[in-house]
């Protein structure tokens, strides 16, 4: 066929956020990984922007007796749902039948109405269980693409994308860095706390999510880098990275103040009720230490093990809260996960048993892309294309063990397949530090970074 | 007691009803024979009663709960329908689970996605159960000249203590399905739960570990044919040429050309993310002429 | 064209597809046999897994040549009636979460169970590795596995 290739021109375009529109840009170029890093790494300070500021951090960071920094990045990732895009469309005169795995039909529904111009009450939209979503689904080009294909070919058509077709199109988890800071007094206490975070091509940042409203000298700022490489939401969208990154530091920061990780995080949470800082602070800390509780009493957080290496961490998203205690066992190449004990409020529970099954998904889903995995770009070529270059976690390197705890609960249900992911990366990079002395900032954990014994 | 305003109407139901009936369409027979073992359950109706967009009930009794949200592994095909017996108050044995088309009149947030399916649902399901529970309920009221309060209602029977009198949903469900909607319907208490909180096996459990059709990849219609894209390899980069009389010329190949998946002037929704937009498209009978065709 | 005769669930089938077709997609395409699914095409996530004489085997890059007269089982014919062992085990498990990868992840450890009546954790884990999950049923798997043994 030999096709060939030209470059794009920079352009814009207007799309349609839920009712409120908004310019989307991208860039001409040929990106790479190495350049990715450099702008992740160098960013321009007339490019940040303060999102939350909260006392005076400035005066805090000033008068500070230390400083601890620190700086957590990840790559950009590929959904992999097992079942790869594809969609089902039969384009007729006065009838446009889809059918296919997507998470967002009535969007899709829109789209093709818009790209062959009939109307939304020609067009049925039939669900079908998915191989799988993470947030690839949301997003179903696929479904223009086979209508498109199928008004052409004015017949039944079934577009299959191949595994590579599926891994280097796009859609992926964003490129993430974040800078973390804490500024402690003469005796040790935390006195200013200062996060800048920012993305290719979003920001990962929820300045309103703990610590916020728990300190009194607080600074949160963003910054974004423009790409022509697309994402999308990925399971657990910015949180995915964000919660690894600062519960990772505020493990730093108890192990400077010398106090117990899970301690320091109820305590901070009491000091947000009696006496919270700012205004719209997101979480309820009383949810947030209830899972802190739990999952200390389930762990046997006071009794450890010997001979295992353990980490805590726990996160507020999607309305719910989540705490992990993960214990490891100790190796010099391999460090296997042998329990994660897991406690969540996401309110009413339905379906126990299936939600258990959710979460311990979830674990292992953040888990294993924190351990090895990333797309990485050479001249604008995804570098990885299928399973033997894009690295999954497999059974041999799963936790052994995923025990799940619910808080008994009246309120009314709130999120459930994606609070339980992202704060497993903290709890494991925090064990990590335990089984090796190193600390782990760049993910994925183990692909470039033998773990010493 | 909780109470709840009523707010979506009945008989707008199902846009797309012959799916329902099963027919043609691979892997959406309705009726899924998902329980572990074999189980007392009710006999298949001769006619089901539409209540409102998330169920309808035979003249047996049997319960059809349609989940309104994309299924992607979370399991809310399960845990929806689950919520919606627990308020009308059937024997979830006694209950089957279709998977709803999208329907943006029956349905809100029909997405999968933010962990939402359940939280912006919770309602609405809670509402379609009770709802219908409550009509049913009133047709006995009103045939025993009781007050409602006397009723209570237990695995899909009404019960008449007093009088000593039992109706099944299945005997009352036609004159049901007919009353007028009230205003408002009493909710559970969540300490009467008796679905909500127990643990229940997925609905398609069986067919999944059977290998029947569920998933998108596995549908089709007769004269089905199979496309598949070529993308460019590079982001950043876009199509400038391709010559396609070759490939047409396959085993298997119906047709090869370009598209255009998006067009500069029409409206683009946020879900509209693309890299690449103009795309070599082949088509052919099955899938490995096609695959084998884009290796050329 | 020549059909090869293939002996599949117990049945022999003349094939009409081309010889170089991989098995996974005669078994799609050609027979309708959809359970076993497409996941990589080159044998590295195990979601196309079948049994050939036996042997839990990669049918997406396995061409139909070179199976003739060969015994293939597919999930759809490794019980009549959904009950095998491990089938009945991953539903009291209630193993699936999405389900894509699971009929690959069954046929692997059927295989397994099938040498082996009482595996380790080290032998489930050398059994499963080809088969990913996505959703991260692993711990699941593990525990069915186990159970299946015991039967």
């Amino acid at each position: 066929m030999k096709p060939e290739w030209q470059p794009i021109e920079s352009s814009s375009r207007n799309v349609n956020l839920f009712g409120r529109n908004i310019d989307i840009v991208t860039p001409a170029g040929l990106e790479d990984t190495t350049g990715h890093y450099v702008s992740l790494q160098k960013v321009n300070p007339k490019d940040v922007k303060v999102v939350r500021k909260d006392g005076n951090p400035d005066e805090a960071f000033k008068n500070a007796a230390f400083i601890l920094e620190r700086t957590y990045s990840c790559p950009f990732l590929a959904h992999s749902t097992m079942e790869p895009m594809n969609f089902f469309a039969n384009v007729q005169k006065d009838k446009v039948s889809l059918t296919g795995p997507i998470q967002t039909p009535e969007f899709l529904e829109k789209a093709v109405a818009a790209r062959l111009n009939v109307p939304l009450e020609n067009i049925e939209v039939n669900l079908t269980r998915m191989g799988g979503g993470f947030g690839r689904r949301l997003y179903g080009h696929f479904g223009v693409e086979a209508a498109v294909i199928s008004q052409r070919m004015n017949a039944p058509i079934k577009l299959i994308y191949t595994r590579e077709d599926d891994m280097t199109c796009g859609v992926y988890r964003p490129a993430y860095s974040a800078v973390y800071k804490a500024a402690f007094d003469k005796n040790k206490q935390l006195i200013g706390f200062h996060v800048t975070a920012g993305g290719i091509p979003e920001s990962p940042l929820s300045a309103n999510r703990f610590p916020a409203g728990c300190v009194d000298n607080y600074l949160a700022e963003e910054w974004t880098v423009p790409s022509n490489i697309s994402v999308g939401a990925f399971r657990a969208p910015r949180s995915n990275f964000i919660a690894g990154a600062e519960q990772s530091f505020l493990d730093e920061v108890a192990e400077y103040m010398q106090v117990d990780p899970i301690d320091m995080r109820i305590s901070l949470f009491e000091r947000s009720k009696s006496k919270p800082v700012g205004e719209k602070n997101d979480y309820d800390a009383d949810r947030y230490i209830g899972v802190l509780k739990l999952v200390k009493e389930k762990s046997g957080w006071d009794k450890p093990v010997s001979g295992l290496a353990r980490g805590v961490a726990a996160y507020f998203c999607h309305d719910s809260y989540v705490a992990h205690v993960i214990d490891l066992i100790p190796d010099k190449t391999n460090p296997i996960v042998k329990k994660v004990t897991t406690a969540v409020d996401c309110g009413i529970v339905i379906n126990p048993d299936a939600a258990t099954n959710l979460s311990q998904g979830a674990v292992v889903d953040a888990l294993g892309h924190s351990m090895y995995s990333a797309v990485t770009f050479e001249k604008g070529v995804p570098q990885q294309s299928n399973f033997d270059g894009y690295r999954l976690i497999r059974h041999n390197e799963a936790p052994k063990e995923i025990e799940v705890h619910f808080v008994a609960s009246t309120v009314s249900p709130t999120g459930m397949g994606e609070p339980s992911g992202p704060p497993a990366i903290g709890a494991y990079a925090n064990a990590l530090y335990k089984a090796t002395g190193k600390r782990f900032y760049h993910q994925p954990f183990l692909v470039d970074q033998k773990v010493p014994g | 007691m909780p109470i709840i305003n009523t707010r979506i109407g009945r008989r707008s139901f199902i846009k797309n009803s012959a799916l329902a009936g099963g027919g043609m369409v691979i892997g959406f027979s309705w009726l899924a024979s998902c329980k572990l073992s074999p189980e007392e359950v009710l006999a298949l109706p001769k006619e089901w009663f539409d209540f409102n967009g998330y169920l309808k009930i035979g003249d047996t009794g049997l319960v059809t709960i349609l989940s309104p949200n994309p299924e992607i592994g979370q399991n809310v095909k399960t845990s929806m329908p689950m919520i919606v017996a627990e308020e009308l108050d059937v024997d979830w044995k006694n209950v089957v689970v279709e998977q709803a088309p999208l329907n943006t009149k029956l349905y809100s947030w029909q997405i999968a996605g933010g962990s939402r399916s359940i939280s912006s649902s919770w309602d609405a399901l809670r509402m379609a159960g009770a709802t219908a529970r409550h009509l049913l309920k009133q047709v006995v009221a009103n045939d025993l000249k009781v007050p409602m309060e006397e009723l209570t209602t237990e695995n899909g029977v009404i019960y008449h203590k007093k009088s000593n009198k039992s109706f099944t949903y299945g005997q009352v469900a036609s004159a049901a399905s007919s009353l007028e909607v009230p205003k408002e319907v009493k909710l559970k208490e969540v300490t009467e739960y008796k679905i909500i909180g127990t643990d229940r096996k997925n609905v398609d459990g069986k067919k999944i570990v059977t290998g029947q059709p569920l998933f998108g990849i596995d549908y089709k219609e007769a004269g089905t044919l199979t496309a598949m894209l070529i993308h460019p390899p590079a982001f950043g980069t876009k199509l400038k040429s391709v010559d396609l009389d070759a490939v047409k010329k396959m085993p298997g190949i119906k047709d090869a050309f370009v598209i255009e998946s998006y067009t500069d002037g029409m409206e683009r929704q946020w879900s509209d993310v693309a890299a690449f937009t103009e795309l070599v498209v082949i088509v052919g009978d099955s899938t490995w002429q096609v695959m084998s065709a884009k290796k050329v | 064209m020549a059909g090869i005769s293939l002996i599949i669930n117990g049945k022999s089938q003349v094939i009409s597809a081309d010889p170089s077709t991989p098995l996974l997609w005669v078994l799609r395409d050609e027979l309708g046999l959809v359970g076993t699914k497409f996941g990589c095409g080159i044998a590295s996530c195990g979601a196309c897994t079948v049994h050939v004489e036996g042997v839990a085997t990669r049918s997406c890059i396995l061409p139909v040549a070179s199976l003739a007269g060969k015994n293939i089982t597919t999930i759809e014919g490794l019980s009549e009636n959904g009950d095998h062992p491990v089938q009945v085990a991953w539903l009291e498990n209630d193993v699936p979460q999405c389900g894509y990868c699971q009929s690959g992840q069954i046929m692997s450890a059927a295989a397994l169970l099938a040498q082996n009546v009482s595996p380790s954790d080290e032998d489930i884990d050398n059994a499963m590795m080809g088969n990913i999950c996505r959703c991260g049923t692993y711990v699941r798997i593990k525990s069915a596995i186990k159970q299946a043994a015991k039967k």
